[in-house]
């Protein structure tokens, strides 16, 4: 699966009738059908970090379709997030669906979270392929994440050159802000590639945090 | 948050091993320079070791210090408050010169593993 995922901001003066526009115009470019496999629009929750306004989430079959998307209602999304009166920043990310894993129970409905970040340098040799796969363990160690997957960008911009996309579905926030965020897999253990103190450190401190409620999965294979 | 109470003692090891006989000139740095910032932040000096227990000239000594921070929550405040503060990461850029290698991990007593992973 090919996916597509922009973090959009708002222009600071738009008003309903322009976020409305905004709205429309990507749900019509994003409609399910065609090159498009699943979509999702939903405004972000409050709490995010560089996270936006919106999470836009597009599927295509393959990079193919994609790239035949973009030729045709990519570029109808294009006039809208182009237009400096409806959107001040956007950080997108077009990447290959990487290793992806899900819990039994088929979550298709709560809080799904995406982060974007970027590797600025690799401290020694296979250091990326080790944070890959420790960042694909979180999801079997910590209960609250019931489908995940962490990807390489091939297509990248915004505030930074995005080298990598950890998403992930919880059954609902707190499954987030509590065991994502407490359990020592994550600040006892792979932090350590996010933290300046620590050799390992090669993952830019400005990156991108971002949730939203989600109603039908973007991560759990599709049936 | 977990609504679970997490107060479990978290250590914050660095091990540095310094360059032959820099090992007193680096825990001075450390503690001048480094440990004044850390304690605002939280983390309460547990201990220094020096192995072996005298100063080498020709060689290298081992230095461990541990701090420490009570539960999960503490240790995130630790570490953002270290990443907002330039002369954290400054710190440790001007010691590398004096430096063969070091590494710092966290840690914690094993009777407490199983509480602090369940989240």
């Amino acid at each position: 699966m090919f996916k597509l995922t922009k973090l959009i901001t708002l222009a600071p003066q738009v008003d309903d009738a322009g976020r409305a526009k905004l709205e429309s115009t990507l749900k019509a470019a994003g409609k399910v059908g065609g090159p498009v496999v699943r979509s999702m629009l939903e405004p972000t929750l409050p709490g995010v970090y560089n996270g936006g306004d919106f999470i836009w989430h597009v599927q295509f079959a393959d990079e193919a379709a994609y790239g035949k998307w973009r030729t045709d209602a990519g570029k109808t999304a294009d006039t809208v997030l182009k237009d400096r009166a409806l959107v001040s920043n956007i950080d997108s990310v077009a990447y290959e669906g990487g290793p992806s894993g899900s819990k039994p129970g088929n979550l298709n409905k709560g809080a799904y979270r995406v982060a974007l970040f970027s590797v600025f340098k690799e401290p020694f040799p296979g250091a990326v392929a080790q944070y890959d796969a420790e960042t694909y363990e979180m999801g079997t160690y910590i209960n609250s994440i019931k489908n995940w997957q962490v990807s390489h960008v091939k297509e990248s911009s915004g505030a930074r050159p995005w080298t990598h996309v950890w998403e992930q579905e919880y059954e609902d926030i707190s499954g987030l802000h509590g065991a994502y965020m407490m359990h020592p897999h994550h600040w006892g253990f792979i932090d350590r590639w996010y933290d300046p103190e620590c050799t390992d450190w090669m993952i830019d401190n400005h990156l991108c945090h971002t949730f939203c409620n989600f109603d039908g999965s973007v991560i759990a294979p599709k049936v | 948050m977990s609504k679970t109470e997490h107060n479990e003692t978290i250590y914050i090891l660095d091990q540095v091993t310094p360059k032959p006989g820099q090992a007193q000139a680096f825990l001075a740095a450390y503690m001048e320079r480094y440990a004044p910032a850390a304690r605002e932040r939280g983390m309460t000096l547990i201990n220094r070791l020096v192995s072996p227990p005298m100063w080498l000239k020709e060689q290298s000594n081992m230095l461990q210090i541990t701090w420490s921070v009570q539960g999960a929550g503490a240790w995130w405040a630790m570490s953002h408050q270290g990443r907002r503060n330039p002369a954290t990461r400054e710190f440790w850029e001007s010691v590398e010169p004096m430096i063969v290698k070091r590494h710092r991990s966290f840690l914690s007593d094993v009777a407490d593993v199983e509480s602090i992973c369940n989240v």
